[in-house]
């Protein structure tokens, strides 16, 4: 048998209880489209008490209303805080500074959350920034996560000058063992980290990730519940790196991330 | 509780990519398997559809030669080119070189081969004979499901058993197969669901998932992990990891 205590266990329904788990990119409920059972809140803690995920970072991204969304993942912060941490998900088309900045300052004061979630919806970015006439809708956003030291999941958007500029936030690039390419493009800023929720998973992915930026800056997500955590631990559980390197991307990078914020 | 596991759907020989985590050899495949505690697998040879098909089938023979946990799976089409031997001819063939599963691949890079009913009869009607699975993979395409509910209709006896590089929670399609054919089966590899075998499962039990790893492309640890984990109980989960598989190789030529 295997002298890595992970790769051992990858036949096994044996929970990953000896080492902090965070999945840092989940969603709950109803999902554009998708046929899934037991998406609710529930459903979702009951398989991370079995497979031994400890916290899980929610976001609501997929909500055509920005508001009632973060309310959705507020009420799950609220029945379950020891498990959730809620990530507020930010929509440019809602608004422009004062709206984001009260709807930051709601989730993060009265809710507590300690993230925030952004996303290129069908890829309309370019075309929202143009009706706005602004180089960049979500400056109020960058700011706050500036001023709070927060993690932004960031499907798409994100650019080197974006997290240049913004040295105080931390910005994850979400679903990005998909373009390895990309990651390794930023591995020059500090302030940038990989998310490896990603439907493509292709053998040596996470190998080459930890070589070329290093396993600090790869934080474990899954997407669920759009995705089978039983699956996507095991791409970390069966990778050829040290189990130091599983530790760190299974859950201490991001609770690093979750610390820092103010 | 740790599953014994038959590997479904494993490949050797070399294809046109680099991966300093791909392996090639059999002996390479036998070592991944070992680390990660895999009994058996059905192989198939990269260059069948990457070269040539009666050539890998025959390098295929070669190197599993003297390696009793490998067992040979031969890539097959229809006999109108004249690469391979007409369907009942072929099958006796695969069945004397000790092979109890075939594969089918449609829209491959390059090729325009699809499937077209009336050239593949003669092959898939002698292979219901002998109830030797077939596993059907379109490559760089979605599956056709409507090719798929015919093959199962038309040879209700032949197990139809799909495998595919990306199937997702938006997957929808195949319900209506499982629903209506009990001869389809998936392999569990591409497959990312939430709680996606065990809703499979619940809705028509455990018998129509097979364990499957795609390696060396994906690897062999997380196939495991995601049937290891899934909330059935562990007599369901043993039959996905080892169990549908070995029923359905019993059931060769029978
Ligand atoms: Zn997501």
């Amino acid at each position: 048998m295997a002298t890595d205590r992970f790769i051992d266990m990858c036949g096994t329904d044996a929970p990953l209880a000896d080492c902090l788990v965070i999945d840092g990119h989940c969603h709950v409920d109803l999902w554009i489209g998708m046929y899934a059972i037991d998406r609710h809140i529930e459903g979702i803690l009951e398989v991370c008490d079995a497979v031994g995920i400890d916290k899980i970072c929610v976001n609501y991204a997929a909500c055509p209303q920005m508001r009632l969304g973060n309310d959705r993942v507020a009420d799950c912060v609220r029945r379950y805080p020891d498990r959730v941490v809620g990530f507020c998900y930010i929509n440019y088309f809602e608004g422009g500074e004062e709206v984001q900045q009260a709807e930051l300052k709601r989730c993060f004061d009265e809710f507590g959350f300690k993230g925030i979630k952004v996303i290129n919806v069908n890829e309309s970015y370019p075309l929202a920034c143009r009706y706005f006439e602004l180089d960049d809708p979500l400056q109020p956003t960058w700011e706050f996560a500036q001023q709070r030291g927060a993690p932004i999941l960031c499907h798409g958007i994100v650019t080197g000058e974006i997290a240049r500029r913004y040295p105080g936030a931390n910005f994850i690039v979400a679903h990005g063992s998909a373009v390895p390419d990309f990651c390794i493009s930023m591995a020059k800023l500090p302030n940038v980290y990989c998310d490896m929720s990603a439907t493509t998973m292709i053998a040596g992915t996470l190998e080459l990730l930890c070589d070329k930026i290093g396993p600090q800056r790869i934080l474990y997500g899954s997407d669920l519940p759009a995705s089978d955590p039983g699956q996507r631990l095991g791409m970390v559980m069966a990778a050829h790196i040290s189990e130091t390197d599983k530790e760190l991307i299974l859950g201490r990078n991001m609770q690093r991330l979750l610390d820092n914020v103010r | 509780m740790r599953f014994q596991f038959f590997d479904a759907n494993a490949r050797i020989g070399p294809v046109p990519d680099f991966n300093p985590r791909h392996f090639y050899t059999a002996d390479e495949l036998l070592r991944e398997m070992d680390l990660f505690g895999v009994e058996e697998a059905m192989v198939w040879h990269a260059w069948t559809n990457r070269w040539d098909i009666p050539m890998g089938n025959e390098q295929l023979l070669r190197e599993l030669d003297g390696r009793d946990r490998l067992h040979p799976v031969w890539t097959v089409m229809h006999h109108y080119t004249g690469q391979l031997p007409h369907g009942p001819e072929l099958v006796a063939r695969a069945l004397d070189a000790g092979v109890r599963m075939v594969r089918l691949f449609f829209g491959i890079w390059g090729s325009s081969e699809e499937y077209m009913p009336w050239a593949y009869e003669d092959l898939l009607a002698a292979l219901e004979q002998v109830r030797m699975p077939v596993m059907i993979e379109w490559e760089n395409h979605p599956p056709v499901w409507n090719d798929l509910a015919h093959i199962c209709a038309t040879y209700p006896r032949l197990p139809v058993i799909l495998t595919h590089s990306k199937l997702t929670q938006w997957e929808r399609n195949w319900y209506p197969l499982l629903g209506k054919y009990p001869n389809f089966y998936i392999e569990t590899a591409g497959y990312q669901g939430w709680r996606g075998l065990e809703g499979i499962c619940r809705l028509f039990g455990p018998r129509r998932m097979l364990f499957g790893t795609r390696c060396p492309t994906y690897q062999v640890g997380q196939a495991m992990s995601m049937v290891a984990r899934t909330l059935r109980p562990a007599r369901e989960r043993q039959m996905i990891a080892a169990d549908n598989l070995r029923t359905l190789l019993q059931e060769v030529g029978c």
